[in-house]
């Protein structure tokens, strides 16, 4: 699966005052592979998806996306270079509507300058289109279509799953950051998430995942990297790891 | 009778001018600046002193820089230009590092700063005693009080027009939504390459613009302004109209200042004195807030609710 790495996670640092979440964490992500990302609460999954997507900047480490250092670079800059992340939390645009809340998500949009906005509303409005046609196929893909209009806020927990995913997908990502995508989700949605999951890689999207529902990285990932301590422990096919006595261990807390 | 009348009117597209650009920095973007007027208050001092020359005589002394005599309409060009320059230097320094809530506490003290500043240095515009005597832009025609009132409210209308139009636009431009967005959640927007900082700064920038123009309107209409037309306090009334009239809805903003500002501030000025001399004054308070607490426990989104989302190349607007 790794012929050609896309992210390189390498030696990174990141301590939240004295607790070092990411102690030394280091592992590639071949490009349009499914990598889990799986271990016990509190091994520094999720600090390590926030200095990828960058929200925090590592202590030290680098972070080669595409052969550029990106640690540190700020969540602007990276979502800009292609790596687009969803939350543990979901976090729509409570107001907004749905489409809305997916059309944000373009990149390039050459109406977001205001004062092409203001005083050439002809060279944005054909994009305006083009986007608005593409963020409604996204939502019919997800099953959201009927709530085009609905405020995000009306949503459920397991729809906002789902148009968390339709909205990361809208900005075109390379590489797709997900946070625990089916927490408190339930179970006929979860294989519905997993089965529009398993269709990114043929689009082009490499998927990151941080996953507790092990039926769910089964069926979506095809390599799984165990974290525990802030650092990778192992990684291979979840089988592999299944019968490896360290995670055993990791789990179990001995 | 008319010309009271009138000269609401006029007042009134002022001050929707105001509410406006607070709308775009509040309501559209999320931005909390409490003072907000003390931009329209450059406005006006600047509007001044670069149309109205050397002090005029025989009405008593006062002293100012520039001393300009440009035409009006550069002038209230100019008091939103340096308004707006004004903004820039506050967004600069305060919203680079600091969310919202604590924005507007910085945007309140730099509000008593130029207060302070503007009351005490008077070389500047004449300190505490203001700017007054300041020429009509009819110059010197000579006008009936309701002949000046109809002028000014040509021109405040043409200008409420055009910054309807901005407002609008803004709105429903991509643009407009990437300012929603920032409102909502600036991580979300950040994540999705959004430059959050850029766009606090463009609406900054635009809102201080407009609130300097109506100043600008606003001494031009009725010839006088000194510090204690711009207290910070007058803000409030301002987020009252806005948060009534409906937040984030350009129509709400324009009902709003008419609505608050005119039937209730403005008017109630002409009521009999009954009582102490102060009660209307307090009065006036009173009904406003009781307006707003009312607004807020019924329609919370205001008068008119934001405005729904109108999609181009569908040809429908929801």
């Amino acid at each position: 699966m790794t012929t050609e790495s896309i992210l390189e996670i390498r030696d990174v640092h990141f301590a939240y005052g004295g607790v070092r979440a990411v102690d030394g964490c280091s592992f590639t992500v071949g490009r349009q592979a499914s990598t889990g990302l799986i271990g016990p609460n509190g091994a520094g999954k999720s600090t390590l998806i926030e200095v990828v997507a960058g929200g925090l900047r590592p202590q030290s480490g680098q972070v080669l996306f595409e052969g550029e250092d990106i640690a540190g670079m700020g969540r602007m800059g990276i979502a800009r270079r292609g790596i687009v992340r969803t939350f543990q939390l979901s976090r729509e645009l409570l107001h907004l509507p749905v489409i809305e809340n997916v059309m944000i998500a373009a990149q390039d949009q050459v109406g977001e300058n205001p004062m092409t906005a203001l005083f050439a509303a002809p060279r944005w409005r054909p994009q305006e289109t083009d986007l608005l046609q593409r963020a409604d196929e996204l939502l019919a893909w997800v099953g959201l279509e009927r709530l085009r209009y609905a405020p995000a806020g009306s949503l459920s927990g397991g729809q906002r799953r789902l148009l968390d995913i339709a909205r990361a997908l809208m900005a075109r990502p390379k590489l797709l950051l997900l946070d625990e995508p089916t927490a408190g989700v339930y179970p006929a949605l979860v294989q519905m998430i997993a089965e529009r999951l398993k269709e990114l890689p043929a689009m082009g999207v490499t998927l990151l995942m941080v996953a507790h529902n092990m039926g769910f990285v089964a069926s979506v990932c095809d390599d799984v990297v165990v974290m525990a301590q802030g650092r990778m422990l192992t990684r291979g096919s979840l089988d592999e790891v299944r019968g490896n006595r360290e995670v055993v261990q990791a789990y179990l807390g001995g | 009778m008319m010309y009271f009348l009138v000269a609401a009117l006029a007042l009134g597209c002022i001050n929707a001018i105001m509410v406006l650009g607070f709308n775009i920095q509040y309501g559209f973007t999320g931005i909390l600046n409490f003072t907000y007027y003390t931009f329209a208050a450059i406005g006006a001092y600047i509007a001044a002193v670069t149309t109205m020359g050397p002090p005029p005589q025989g009405v008593g002394i006062q002293v100012y820089i520039l001393q300009w005599s440009l035409p009006w309409p550069v002038g209230l060009l100019l008091g939103g230009l340096v308004a707006a320059a004004a903004g820039l230097l506050v967004v600069l320094i305060a919203v680079r590092r600091l969310r919202s809530d604590y924005l507007a506490i910085v945007t309140v003290s730099v509000g008593y700063i130029i207060w302070d500043v503007i009351d005490n240095y008077i070389p500047l515009f004449n300190g505490d005693n203001g700017l007054f005597a300041v020429p009509h832009i009819t110059g010197s025609m000579r006008l009936s009080s309701l002949g000046y009132a109809v002028v000014m409210l040509i021109v405040s209308a043409l200008c409420l027009g055009v910054f309807y139009l901005v407002a609008r636009r803004i709105y429903h431009s991509p643009f407009g939504r990437v300012l929603r967005a920032v409102r909502e959640d600036e991580v979300v927007a950040a994540s999705f390459g959004k430059n959050v900082f850029q766009a606090q700064v463009w609406v900054f920038v635009i809102g201080s613009f407009m609130a300097g123009v109506a100043g600008g309107l606003l001494i031009q209409y009725i010839g006088a302004w000194n510090p204690n037309a711009f207290l910070p306090l007058e803000t409030f009334v301002l987020l009252a109209a806005l948060v009534i009239g409906g937040t984030a809805n350009y129509n709400g903003s324009i009902l709003g200042a008419f609505l608050i500002i005119e039937v209730v501030d403005e008017a109630s000025r002409f009521l009999p004195t009954f009582g102490r001399p102060d009660l209307v004054g307090a009065v006036r308070a009173i009904v406003i807030g009781v307006a707003l607490i009312l607004v807020l426990r019924f329609k919370p989104g205001g008068l008119l609710a934001e405005s729904r989302v109108r999609l181009y190349g569908r040809g429908e607007a929801r």
